[in-house]
C-alpha cells in the first residue's frame, strides 16, 4: 500500500494556503478575551463562544482607526482573514477592523470617555465656575452658518441691546473641527475682555456631533480660564462637551439668557435701590428732627437756634441737589448737623445724664429746694423716661 | 505685566455684582432704621455712589460685534 508521507512542513504549508483560500475575507463574532495592547501599538487577542477560540491580532495601523478601545468581555465584530502561521502552528485571526456588536463604535467610544473623565472628577460641580452677572464681552464659538449663531445674536441683543460680542466661527463637524474649536477656545482666553464663552452647534447624528465628544475638546473646556456655556444639539443630546463645560444649555436661546442678564432689569434695580435709599434716609431725618425739636423747645441757646437755620438749609439744598452733588451738599448738612448734636441736649442725655422735670411741666429742675418730700417728678433719659418719688 | 493687567480687568467685571449687593446691602440696612444717623449718613452717600458706579457699567457696554479670524496678536 501506497502511503502518503507528509512533512510537517508540507502539511503546515497546505493547511496555511487552504485556509487563506477559504477565509480571505471574513466576518466574526464573539467575545474578547485575553487583550492586550501590546506598547509595539499591535493589539493581541482571542476571540471566543462557548466552544471555541480563535487567536487573533491587529496591527498598530488598523488600531489607529479604532474609535474606542477594545477590552476583555466585549462583544464585537471582527473582520479580516483568516491563516495558518507554521512556526507556531497557529490559526490566527488578521483584523482590518472590529467593532462592538450590538452598540455602535462611537457609543462605546462616548461611554468610555465618559466614564474616564467623571473618575477624574471633570463633570464635578465644584470645579465649575461661576458666570459673572454682568460680562464686559461675550464670546461665541459656533457655525458661521445655520441657526445658532442667529439665535444666539438676536436672544442677547434682546436682553442686552449694547452687549459687546466676540464672534469666532468655527468648523463644528467633520475632521479637524475638535482641533479648530480647540484652537478658538485659546484665541478667547488669550483676551481679557471676554467673560463668558459660548460653545455650541445645531442638532445632528451622534456622528455629527462627535467633535464635542473628543477628549482633547473636553480637556481644553476644562482648563479654560473664561467660563463656558456648551450649547450642542437638541434638548436629549448629551455630549462630553455638555458635561465639562460650566453650565449647559439646551437651546442657543437658554446659552444666551445664561450668558447675558436683562439691561432694563438691572437698571429697575439699581433704580429701585436709589429710591429705597432716599425713602429711608428721609426717614431718618424726620425721626431726628423731631427728637430735635422737642429738645430745642426747651432750652434758649442762641447758638442752637444758629446752627438750626443752617441746619435747614443744608437739608432743602440737599433735597434740590442730591442726585448730582450729594456728597458735596451731604458734607454742609453733616456740619451743621454735627455741630448741633453737640449743643443739643439729647447729646448730654448720650452721656449718660438726666432731665429731672416737675409733673406736666417743661422746664427742668435745677434745685432740690423746687422739691418736697414724696413728690412725684419726671426723669428724662437718652432712651426713655421714668417717673421717680423724691425721699 | 500682561498677566497682572488682564488679571485686573477680570476683577473690574466682578465688582459690578459685588457693588449690587452691597447696595441692596445698604438699602436694606437702612430701611431696618436702626441705624445711628450719623452712620445713616455715611450709608446714604456710599449707596448713592455704589448706584452711580453701577449705572455707569451697565453704560460700558458698546454694542459691538466683533469677528475673529485670525489669532490675534496681542
Amino acid at each position: 500500500m501506497d502511503r502518503k508521507i507528509f512533512t510537517v512542513s508540507e502539511v503546515a504549508r497546505d493547511l496555511k494556503s487552504l485556509i487563506e483560500a477559504n477565509f480571505s475575507v471574513i466576518w466574526v463574532s464573539g467575545e474578547l478575551a485575553n487583550c492586550k495592547h501590546h506598547s509595539s501599538g499591535h493589539f493581541y487577542f482571542s476571540i471566543k463562544d462557548a466552544e471555541a477560540v480563535l487567536s487573533g491580532v491587529m496591527w498598530r495601523s488598523q488600531v489607529s482607526y479604532l474609535k474606542f478601545r477594545p477590552e476583555d468581555g466585549m462583544k464585537v465584530l471582527v473582520a479580516g482573514r483568516l491563516s495558518f502561521y507554521p512556526p507556531h502552528g497557529k490559526t490566527q485571526l488578521y483584523a482590518d477592523h472590529l467593532e462592538p456588536d450590538g452598540i455602535g463604535a462611537l457609543a462605546m467610544a462616548f461611554e468610555q470617555l465618559k466614564k474616564k473623565l467623571e473618575a477624574e472628577g471633570l463633570f464635578a460641580e465644584e470645579r465649575k465656575r461661576k458666570l459673572p452677572l454682568l460680562p464686559r464681552k461675550v464670546g461665541i464659538i459656533t457655525s458661521e452658518t445655520g441657526a445658532v449663531i442667529h439665535d444666539l445674536m438676536q436672544t442677547i441683543r434682546r436682553r442686552y441691546p449694547t452687549m459687546d460680542i466676540v464672534f469666532a466661527p468655527a468648523k463644528v463637524q467633520g475632521d479637524g473641527a475638535a482641533q479648530d474649536i480647540i484652537e478658538k477656545i485659546a484665541w478667547m482666553n488669550q483676551r481679557d475682555d471676554v467673560d463668558v464663552l459660548i460653545v455650541g452647534r445645531g442638532g445632528g447624528s451622534l456622528e455629527d456631533l462627535w467633535a464635542f465628544n473628543e477628549e482633547a475638546l473636553a480637556r481644553a473646556i476644562c482648563a479654560s480660564r473664561i467660563p463656558i456655556i456648551s450649547a450642542v444639539g437638541h434638548e436629549s443630546d448629551f455630549t462630553i462637551a455638555d458635561f465639562v463645560a460650566d453650565l449647559r444649555a439646551s437651546t442657543p436661546t437658554g446659552a444666551a439668557e445664561l450668558a447675558v442678564p436683562v439691561y432694563n432689569d438691572l437698571l429697575y434695580t439699581i433704580d429701585q435701590a436709589r429710591q429705597g435709599l432716599i425713602y429711608a434716609w428721609k426717614q431718618s431725618l424726620r425721626q431726628w428732627r423731631e427728637r430735635l425739636r422737642y429738645s430745642l423747645s426747651h432750652v434758649r441757646d442762641p447758638r442752637l437756634l444758629h446752627w438750626r437755620k443752617r441746619f435747614e438749609e443744608a437739608r432743602l439744598h440737599l433735597g434740590y441737589l442730591w442726585k448730582g452733588q450729594a456728597a458735596r451738599a451731604t458734607e454742609r448738612y453733616s456740619v451743621a448737623f454735627q455741630k448741633l448734636k453737640l449743643l443739643s441736649p439729647l447729646a448730654i442725655l448720650d452721656r449718660g445724664y438726666a432731665i429731672v422735670l416737675k409733673k406736666g411741666k417743661t422746664l427742668p429742675i435745677k434745685d432740690p429746694e423746687q422739691v418736697v418730700p414724696g413728690e412725684a417728678l419726671d426723669v428724662r433719659l437718652a432712651e426713655g423716661r421714668l417717673t421717680v418719688v423724691v425721699k | 505685566m500682561r498677566k497682572t493687567g488682564m488679571m485686573q480687568k477680570a476683577a473690574k467685571a466682578v465688582k459690578f455684582e459685588e457693588a449690587l449687593k452691597r447696595l441692596e446691602e445698604i438699602v436694606g440696612k437702612m430701611e431696618r432704621g436702626d441705624l445711628p444717623l450719623d452712620d445713616a449718613l455715611l450709608a446714604f452717600e456710599e449707596g448713592i455712589g455704589l448706584a452711580k458706579f453701577c449705572e455707569s457699567k451697565l453704560a460700558e457696554a458698546e454694542g459691538k460685534v466683533e469677528k475673529l479670524l485670525k489669532e490675534m496678536a496681542d
